[in-house]
């Protein structure tokens, strides 16, 4: 399993909700309408793309730090 | 009302036409939830009250055909079949579950990576169109620019035949009319009327021929858009496909617009821009938020909420004014100064939340492609129009005309 770091740049976040959709359970909207990464079951599928489908740039996913796309 | 004196409830008034900042901060001075009588609803001019609006889709309502705004148009759709009838499947007048079930099957085509393809024919547009311009020194940055570039580059993308491009733009300005505007003008219904018929029998026959023959565009990709089973019907491509036409075009091309009004106005910038192409997207999102294509979005509340004092009452409307925001002191520093370098810059202008605007990525590429080529080709920029005249609209910033000396020393 590869080590896996996913960041939601919240100056670029706008609360969209691509990622709740695109990779359902691995990102939640907080209280100020900004997605955040959730500890948990996800596929690195999925995570690729929210980060592919986010309107903002604004999720980066790195495996062994480097970027999936 | 005496001289000097200003009519908040007038959103049409010179000054809030011409002079927004000064408008809208005097709008907040006096209360950021102002009620206004004549608009008879509430106007938010806030950043936190306006960015929170927009991401309360549930209480904040969407949707045009329901609520107060459904009952003005109820009056008046019997009458305008065509036009409402695809109005009626546009899913930004939507709340969930139709909003997002649509957006869904689009996003795809409008996320920064899918339109970062499109760059190279842009940056192509771009140079073709700052010919002349460099030509002849002098000319209607608005007609001649910014009118041109957003209307060629969404119809290439969504795939509209050649033959029918010119008639696209008359389409895009006759729904834009009734699209921008409040109220319902006859006349203007009866040209958005005729427009949204005849563009919808023109896209008809373009989206079968899509449907048997793929090809790599954008009608293509709404035919075949799938998402667990579900597909847009032919009724949804077409309303889909003229929702671009019309939201790629004004809107974008007042941003081109505004950003030569405002990098005039700070020449400074526009010398940082030119030696360094770099601050292209910065720049890109600081015109956005100083003197932005979009004023202002409406809302209605589907429940009772208190907001800063005031009981807002369900079915009260609410006009959520980016404008405004976006010159809020308590957010922006020295809000009334273009600074090319601003981050962060969260500006309200593409909105915030589920209805965040679709085309934003493919905006801010046209608008990086434009400021960037530009401000390489001409070094000095001169305002031919005095005073700087805009469309009376509560939600565009609109210029009715922008002749532009360009020169290059």
């Amino acid at each position: 399993m590869p080590r896996v770091r996913v960041t939601v740049d919240h100056d670029r976040c706008a609360g969209v909700t691509m990622c709740t959709q695109l990779a359902p359970g691995a990102f939640a909207i907080n209280g100020d309408g900004q997605s955040e990464f959730q500890a948990g079951r996800w596929e690195l599928a999925d995570l690729a793309e929210a980060a592919d489908g986010c309107p903002m740039s604004a999720i980066a996913v790195l495996a062994d730090d480097v970027e999936v796309t | 009302m005496g001289p000097g004196s200003v009519d908040l409830d007038d959103l049409l008034s010179d000054e809030a036409v011409n002079h927004p900042r000064a408008f809208y901060a005097r709008l907040r001075d006096t209360d950021p939830v102002y009620w206004n009588q004549r608009w008879n609803g509430w106007v938010l001019t806030g950043y936190d009250d306006v960015a929170d609006g927009f991401r309360n889709h549930r209480t904040l309502s969407s949707d045009r055909f329901a609520g107060p705004f459904g009952e003005e148009l109820s009056a008046v759709s019997s009458d305008y079949q065509q036009l409402f009838g695809f109005l009626s499947k546009f899913f930004v007048w939507k709340d969930q579950p139709y909003h997002t079930r649509v957006r869904s099957l689009v996003n795809k085509a409008f996320t920064p990576r899918s339109v970062e393809v499109l760059r190279p024919r842009v940056r192509q547009l771009v140079a073709e169109l700052i010919e002349p311009l460099r030509a002849a020194g002098e000319a209607d940055f608005l007609a001649r620019f910014a009118f041109t570039l957003p209307v060629v580059v969404i119809g290439e993308y969504l795939g509209v035949p050649a033959r029918g491009r010119d008639r696209l733009r008359q389409w895009a300005q006759d729904l834009g009319a009734v699209i921008f505007v409040s109220g319902n003008d006859d006349d203007r219904m009866r040209k958005g009327e005729e427009a949204m018929g005849e563009l919808a029998d023109f896209l008809r026959p373009v989206i079968r021929d899509r449907r048997a023959e793929p090809r790599d565009d954008l009608l293509s990709g709404m035919v075949q858009a799938q998402d667990r089973g579900d597909f847009l019907s032919e009724d949804e491509v077409i309303a889909n496909a003229i929702l671009m036409v019309f939201a790629g075009h004004e809107t974008t091309m007042n941003l081109l617009a505004n950003g030569i009004v405002a990098f005039a106005e700070f020449p400074e910038q526009w010398a940082s821009l030119r030696d360094d192409p770099s601050l292209a997207p910065g720049a890109t999102e600081e015109i956005l938020r100083y003197d932005g294509p979009i004023r202002a979005m409406a809302r209605w509340a589907r429940e009772p909420m208190r907001l800063r004092g005031h009981d807002i009452a369900a079915g009260d409307r609410l006009l959520l004014v980016q404008y405004a925001a976006n010159h809020d002191p308590a957010r922006f520093a020295d809000p009334g100064r273009v600074d090319i370098t601003r981050w962060p810059n969260k500006h309200t202008t593409f909105g915030q939340g589920i209805h965040t605007c679709l085309g934003a990525p493919l905006a801010r590429l046209e608008a990086q492609e434009a400021f960037g080529a530009l401000a390489a080709q001409f070094s000095h920029l001169e305002i031919a129009e005095d005073p700087l005249r805009y469309v009376p609209n509560i939600v565009s910033r609109s210029l009715r005309g922008l002749h532009v000396t360009f020169a290059d020393q």
